[in-house]
């Protein structure tokens, strides 16, 4: 028997690491036993007979009982869970009805025998959930077991199959916001989600976040249902389990080692072990982690240590991690580097604790890049001698390289091992100039890949490639500075210029938007580069009429090789293409059999109704093969984009960019190439991979602990606080400076990149460029948010650095339509905001009366303003990003607005970006009503969508329901809106806007007051009006000072008043002190006869509704008086002075806004003497040689003598000083006290005296406090005379009331 | 006293007419002493003669005697056990059958507290185990005295399997006052027989297992 007993428990171990079981409670175990326990001489024990009794279904596998109470100790158990002991069985089935006995050994307890018993079976675990066939489950368990708002986000498509019906038609599908909720909450396995699918995919997408926080890691969840119907997932791990688990099995746990230098690693580790230790292997044999397979296996031990608190400075993210030691040479390091690592932790038995991967880059910059002449000092890329050309490949983890030439047909034609640098880890390759000129190559490399955790042999191009063949399949032997690829002059053209960065306004344009269906220009050229060297295009001329207008700056759409659009002609389709070929690429497309073969997909596009959904399920089925995208996936950083060439095969590239930027300056626009630097359009293995093929896991930013690439732009985001990642990114924008001729670049979310890289690059790109500008998208978020990795080049922390960041403050003011709508008057304060360039110490009086600065006006949480230099401001309120403002505004504005008063509110609306300080950025066509027909995000929408007609002739408004992939949640709204004809607008008021525009571009560009400077000048010279509580809504009065006192920076004016009415009705506004000022010249002669009839007449200005107005006070010969924006005392301070401070400077005013000072102070009862004053009593002296009453006006003079005082009680006394006329201000002076203020006819005792009581003294007024006298008195009903009168009516200060 | 089982016995002995010789040595006491078995007083080993256990020779018909009694100088505090190790040598088509006579007689309650007399397999883990093979008793734990014959087949998973001993057990009582108990046992008999004779089925034993025991019973109040 007990032979049998061993052969069931050898079974029992053979089978627990194949099956994923788990102990499982069963209700269905009786338990008999005697309550007399018997002796067992053998083990002097008690002993019981237990006859276990299964009353339930049969139980299948091995089986367990707990001992959750028990009279006596129980001898025999063979351990405890959760210190409940338990004996196993021997028995691995039990049928329904059957019985079992087994023995329990009990302690010599002598007593009747009690035991609570409960039996367990290690089955294959069941979640109890019953799916149909078209369903899944996802188990997501959190070790808090808190399910609170966290939901699944699901889609369809994106390289998975859809889901189905109900869960599509579920509010919650695909809707971030409000995610689907979870179905219910598992004991064991977690919170549980149900959907339904399409089946037949072998994927299916899922997110399960909480707000933006992910809980499965940055990557995109795909349910496979071919392992099974429910998955499992746990908290911070994208692993996902088709077999129910309870917990997260060992397995390595993410990469929480990072290797900083060769001495030094931190790691953060959960275990307290008795050794930690850095294994390796060059034949990547730590894929499997235990014992047997670390036996052989390197390492090196890793002991605890302090860090060097640099290590953590340096990456605040890592802070909490442990400190280790490790004890090898650089040599010996950069061998590791190119090796699998793996970090374990052992207990004192040599068990594993814990295993985790190693993180790198940090050690790389460390062994490459810190010495005087190594990687970062590198020239990489080609670079060429009269007679070589040499490759150079930084690759320092790699175990081999060869450079493999081909020819212009791609067939290899040689290939050449490359040598290492083992300094630098920079791999090179010397040939003659006369093999290697303009052929194309390809590296073979042979390296570790963290991603896979294998040795890799991988073909992949030059990161920095500066020429390309088709696709950027192949890189290409390419010398910049040779002849035949620069345009006629290039080297000898004029570069437009401007005088300072505040001077410049921009105009952001897409090349292929620019002219791809313009029929003035050569069809050859449509959607290219070249198409903007025909400057008698219509698109061309309308830049060239911007430019005359004040335009100084077109910016394009990324334009560097990206992955995204196929630049095979023949592999792609687009609208001019026909019916047939679209099919013959795509056999789904909903054209296939339905549409004549030969028309043209314009024409199918045109022929639908807009009101459908059958315009955007076109494009969907070609957008995959359309030429269009917005281009934020760059795959090659250096080189430019083939799809707008004429060949995008080789060099013409090259050439016909330059061309482009040639033509751009030829009329007097300076040009700005947007820039993708916060990451890659691929990763890892895939053909669009490059930087993570050549160095594996260093140029992506990976999470901390995850290892994985983070996403949170949306893509694979690239680690610019890296250094060679840095390097990359300098050295293609001085490339793109030097070579290509751009003039300032535009950094796509820059608050993903290091401030200080930011700042760097632009010194490297100034020793080429020394004018060129720099701005970008400084939103804090992700990963990086709120300086958690490094400094980032956010919004904030760019403030004086003269790099421009984009403003949402005006941006959402105005295109939530608050001002136009009757809205909230602190939007109005946004807007105002803006129009002071958002700088930080600009003071005004806010809605709420304060007197406040820009910064500590809240914004969202956050200062409305946050810049110290006008330059650090980019202003707008529409760019590609979002709808177009047309398409926002008419989701704000009232249905029954009429399409006249909506054109208007445009106007209106664009002028505000116009007239601020800072820098105006536009977006094209937004000054001639682009409408992108609702569509929130247009990246890969295709031409339809992303229409532009330069001959005004057309609108893109209204052109059918937007694509279903942003904007499919919205199509409810977004077709009652289109469907508004009160939103059609026409050709008149397309050219009236573009009219309007240009009128305002010229306004701004004519006077240096719309675009100072500096914080200083904005603050002397900017003053708004109607401002506080009380403010006129839908108006914003702003006047701009250029009279004497101040440098004279437009010689035309003195002053300048600009009225912003967004109001529905006429305003007029009274200025103090506004004289001599005239409706702008431009608008005198404006295409707007509304605004001709503005009008400015006795200090009064008078704008019509809808309007904005500019007046000036124009500048006779030498500078004459404007209009002051300044305190009425100027800059300087003043202070109250006299006996009771000595009359020092202790108490001075602050000023409050509306000409009004204000200060406090704690004085004693007594009479004084004293004065308002500046420093010197000098220019403020302010006197009247008369006693102040306390709580009453009393009006002073400057430069009278002294004031006096006489206080009745010691306390507060707050002085107020109202100096809307300066010479005469007025002064209160209010106690906290009201009992401080004497009574008004001093020892006078006012009476009621009259008809009621025989015009005697009966009947006295006593003193209340506070000015007040009071009497209560009994009168019959009827008519009285009387006086309030003293003892002898009169004398001094008697009283004045009379009857 | 010794009539009626050995009618029984012989009944048994008829229907398993080819048994083999007898497999437990000295199970009749005919030796007037403890060979082959071995006398245990909780779970000691005795060595030497002593209280606990005793032969009682009635005229040259020898039994074991057993006794558990605090009072009057036995020196079992928890059990006193007799005990033989079993030879289950037997061609592997055999059946064994066990055998024996008891008698359990005292002055304690019969309560369940009471002390009780039990038998069962025993090996050296201490597997208490039964008839079947499987945890349990060849005779139930029991507090009520009385007297039988027992007979009972083996599984035949014993067949050839050695270390097992067969324990006779009287366990004294936990009641406050606890009376002395006396258990006689005689007669131990392990008999093998080929399976392909014909025996009557266990149910048929185990009746006539059940009026021997009641028989049994009625007479042992006569006798002791």
């Amino acid at each position: 028997m007990k032979l049998l007993i061993r052969i069931n428990l050898l079974l029992m171990l053979l089978l627990a690491p194949l099956a994923d079981a788990a102990w499982q409670n069963t209700d269905s175990g009786d338990f008999s036993y005697a309550s007399r326990p018997v002796y067992d001489r053998v083990n002097r024990q008690y002993s019981a007979i237990v006859t276990l009794t299964n009353t339930g279904n049969a139980i299948s596998g091995p089986m367990r009982v707990l001992f959750d109470a028990s009279s006596h100790d129980i001898m025999n158990s063979q351990g405890t869970e959760s210190d409940i002991p338990f004996i196993a069985l021997s028995i691995n089935e039990l049928a329904g009805g059957a019985s079992h006995q087994f023995t329990v050994k009990l302690s010599l307890t002598r007593a009747a025998l009690a035991m609570d018993m409960r039996l367990q079976a290690d089955l294959a675990p069941d979640t109890g959930l019953t799916l149909a066939d078209n369903q899944i489950a996802l188990f997501y368990k959190r070790e808090d077991a808190n399910y609170q708002g966290w939901g699944l986000h699901v889609w369809n498509g994106e390289g998975c199959g859809d889901y189905g019906a109900p869960t599509t038609d579920d509010s919650h599908f695909a809707n971030w916001a409000d995610p689907y909720p979870v179905d219910g909450e598992h004991p064991v396995y977690g919170a549980y989600y149900i959907l339904t699918i399409t089946p037949g995919a072998s994927c299916y997408n899922f997110i399960v976040h909480n707000g933006d926080n992910k809980a499965l890691g940055n990557s995109n969840s795909r349910f496979e249902p071919a392992n099974g119907q429910q998955a499992f997932a746990f908290d911070g791990y994208p692993e996902l389990w088709y077999e129910p688990i309870e917990s997260r099995p060992f397995s390595i746990d993410g990469a929480k080692a990072h290797w900083m230098t060769a001495n030094t690693l931190v790691w953060l580790t959960a275990t307290n072990a008795a050794e930690y230790r850095l294994y390796t292997s060059a034949e990547a044999g730590l894929s499997n982690v235990n014992n047997d397979s670390l036996a052989n296996a390197s390492f090196t031990p890793l002991t605890m240590a302090n860090e060097d608190p640099a290590i953590y400075a340096q990456d605040p993210q890592l802070s909490g991690f442990s400190g280790f030691y490790l004890n090898l040479t650089d040599t010996q390091a950069k061998q590791w580097a190119k090796q699998q690592l793996l970090a374990v932790a052992l207990d004192a038995q040599g068990e594993l604790l814990e295993a985790t991967r190693v993180q790198i880059p940090r050690l790389i910059d460390s062994l490459y890049t810190n010495g005087p002449d190594d990687a970062d000092e590198a020239e990489l890329g080609v670079t060429y001698t009269n007679s070589t050309i040499t490759a150079t490949l930084w690759a320092p983890t790699a175990t081999g390289v060869n450079l493999v030439v081909y020819n212009s047909s791609k067939h290899a034609i040689a290939s050449h091992a490359m040598s290492l640098n083992t300094q630098s880890g920079v791999w090179f390759y010397s040939g003659a100039r006369t093999a290697l000129d303009r052929q194309f190559y390809q590296y073979d490399i042979s390296v570790f890949h963290p991603l896979t955790q294998q040795n890799e042999q991988l073909t992949v191009t030059d990161p920095y490639s500066v020429s390309l063949a088709t696709n950027g399949r192949y890189s290409q032997f390419v010398n910049l500075h040779d002849e035949d690829l620069k345009p006629t002059n290039w080297d000898t053209h004029t570069v437009p210029t401007i005088t300072d960065p505040e001077d410049a306004v921009i105009y952001e344009g897409h090349i292929r938007d620019f002219s791809i269906l313009d029929q003035s220009t050569s069809a050859a050229h449509r959607g290219k580069y070249l198409a903007f060297t025909e400057l008698n295009s219509v698109p061309m001329q309308h830049l060239q009429r911007l430019q005359a207008a004040g335009l100084t700056h077109f910016h394009v759409l990324p334009a560097n090789d990206i992955a995204s659009i196929e630049e095979d002609i023949n592999q792609r389709v687009d609208l001019t293409d026909s019916v047939a070929k679209l099919c013959q690429l795509n056999s789904a497309a909903p054209v296939c059999g339905v549409q004549n073969e030969q028309d043209t997909l314009l024409q199918v596009l045109q022929s639908y109704d807009p009101s459908t959904t059958d315009a955007q399920s076109l494009v969907e089925s070609m957008r995959a093969m359309d030429g269009f995208n917005w281009g934020y996936d760059p795959q090659h950083f250096a080189a430019p984009e083939g799809s707008y060439a004429t060949d995008p095969d080789g060099v013409s590239r090259i050439i016909e960019m330059r061309a482009m930027n040639q033509a751009l300056h030829q009329i007097g626009l300076r040009v700005v190439l947007d820039v993708v630097y916060n990451h890659a359009a691929s990763s890892g293995l895939s053909d669009n991979s490059v930087l993570d093929k050549v160095v594996p896991g260093y140029y992506h930013r990976l999470n901390e602990t995850s290892g994985q690439i983070e996403n949170s732009t949306c893509c694979e985001n690239t680690a610019t606080e890296h250094k060679m990642m840095a390097k990359l990114m300098n050295d293609s924008l001085v490339s793109f400076a030097e070579h290509f001729g751009f003039d300032g670049f535009r950094f796509d979310l820059m608050g993903h990149i290091p401030k200080q890289g930011i700042m760097d690059a632009r010194e490297a790109v100034r020793a080429v460029d020394a004018d060129t500008y720099f701005y970008g998208e400084g939103w804090n978020f992700g990963e990086v948010a709120d300086n958690r990795r490094f400094e980032q080049a956010s919004q904030l922390n760019m403030a004086g650095s003269e790099i421009g960041t984009y403003s949402d403050r005006q941006r959402d003011a105005v295109r939530d339509g608050a001002l136009f709508t009757g809205g909230s008057i602190n939007q109005q304060d946004v807007i105002r905001v803006g129009l002071v360039g958002n700088v930080a110490s600009y003071q005004f009086v806010a809605a709420s009366d304060a007197y406040v600065s820009t910064y500590d006006y809240q914004w969202n949480g956050q200062p409305a303003g946050y810049s110290d230099d006008p330059a650090d401001t980019i202003n707008y309120i529409s760019k590609h990003d979002n709808e177009t403002l047309w398409d926002k505004l008419q989701y704000a504005l009232p249905e029954g607005l009429a399409i006249q008063d909506r054109v208007r509110i445009q106007n209106v609306a664009l002028s505000i970006p116009l007239l601020s300080q800072g820098i105006p950025f536009l977006h094209m066509g937004s000054d001639f009503i682009r409408s992108k027909s609702m569509d929130r995000n247009t990246y890969d929408a295709g031409d339809w969508f992303n229409q532009v007609d330069f001959t005004l002739q057309t609108s893109n408004w209204n052109k059918g329901l937007p694509l279903a992939q942003d904007n499919q949640n919205n199509w409810a709204a977004i077709g009652e809106v289109s469907a508004n004809p009160n939103s059609d607008f026409t050709t008149t008021d397309i050219q009236l806007s573009a009219a309007l525009f240009t009128e305002f571009l010229h306004i701004r560009s004519a006077s240096k007051l719309f675009h100072l400077n500096s914080a200083k000048d904005i603050a002397q010279r900017i003053k708004f009006y109607n401002t506080g509580s009380q403010q006129i809504q839908g108006l914003i009065v702003m006047s701009l000072d250029d009279g004497i006192g101040l440098d004279d920076i437009d010689s035309n004016n003195d002053a300048i008043v600009v009225l912003i009415n967004g109001s529905a009705s006429a305003q007029s506004f009274a200025v103090p002190n506004a004289n001599g000022f005239a409706l702008h010249q431009s608008q005198q002669q404006s295409a707007d006869t509304r605004v001709q009839s503005a009008t400015f007449s006795a200090g009064t200005f008078n704008v019509p509704a809808l309007t904005t107005a500019v007046f000036v006070k124009a500048q006779n010969g030498s500078q004459g008086y404007g209009l002051s924006a300044l305190p009425p005392y100027a800059e300087q301070p003043i202070y109250l002075r006299g006996d009771f401070n000595e009359w020092d400077t202790s108490l001075p005013f602050s000023y409050q806004g509306n000409d009004t000072y204000v200060v406090n102070a704690d004085l004693l009862q007594g009479d004084y003497q004293f004065k308002i004053a500046d420093q010197d009593f000098a220019a403020v002296n302010i006197g009247g040689e008369f006693t102040v009453p306390v709580a009453a006006p009393a009006i002073l003079s400057n430069g009278a003598n002294n004031l006096s005082l006489s206080l009745i009680a010691d306390g507060r006394y707050e002085f107020v000083l109202d100096a809307a006329n300066s010479a005469n201000p007025t002064l209160t002076i209010i106690p906290d006290d009201p009992n401080a203020i004497p009574p008004p006819y001093g020892n006078h005792m006012p009476l009621l005296r009259g008809d009621m009581n025989g015009w005697g003294t009966t009947s006295p007024l006593t003193y209340q406090g506070n000015g007040i006298y009071r009497g209560v008195f009994m009168l019959d009903a009827g008519g009285y005379n009387f006086k309030i009168a003293d003892q002898d009516w009169g004398g001094q200060r008697r009283p004045k009331s009379r009857g | 006293m010794k009539t009626t089982p050995k009618i029984l016995t012989l009944l048994c002995l008829l229907l398993t007419t080819s048994a083999q010789a007898a497999l437990v040595t000295n199970g009749d006491f005919q030796s007037c002493d403890f060979a082959g078995w071995d006398n245990y007083t909780d779970g000691v080993r005795h060595t030497s003669p002593n209280t606990d256990f005793a032969i009682v020779n009635n005229a040259g018909a020898c039994q074991a005697k057993v006794s558990i009694d605090v009072a009057s100088g036995a020196s079992a505090f928890f059990a006193n056990t007799l005990s033989t190790e079993i030879d289950f040598t037997a061609a592997s088509n055999a059946q064994l059958w066990l055998s024996f006579d008891w008698v359990f007689s005292g002055f304690d309650d019969g309560s369940n507290l009471a002390d009780v007399f039990f038998v069962n397999f025993t090996n050296s883990l201490g597997d208490i185990t039964g008839a079947d093979a499987n945890p349990g008793f060849l005779f139930e734990p029991t507090s009520t005295y009385g007297a039988g014959t027992y007979s009972m087949m083996l599984d035949n998973r014993f067949i050839n399997q050695s270390g097992w001993f067969l324990d006779f057990n009287l366990e004294g009582g936990f009641t406050p006052d606890s009376f002395s108990s006396t258990l006689l046992i005689d007669n131990v008999a392990l008999r093998s027989a080929p399976t392909n004779v014909p025996g009557p089925p266990m149910s048929a034993l185990l009746l006539l297992g059940a009026a021997a025991l009641f028989t049994r019973h009625k007479q042992s109040i006569r006798t002791i």
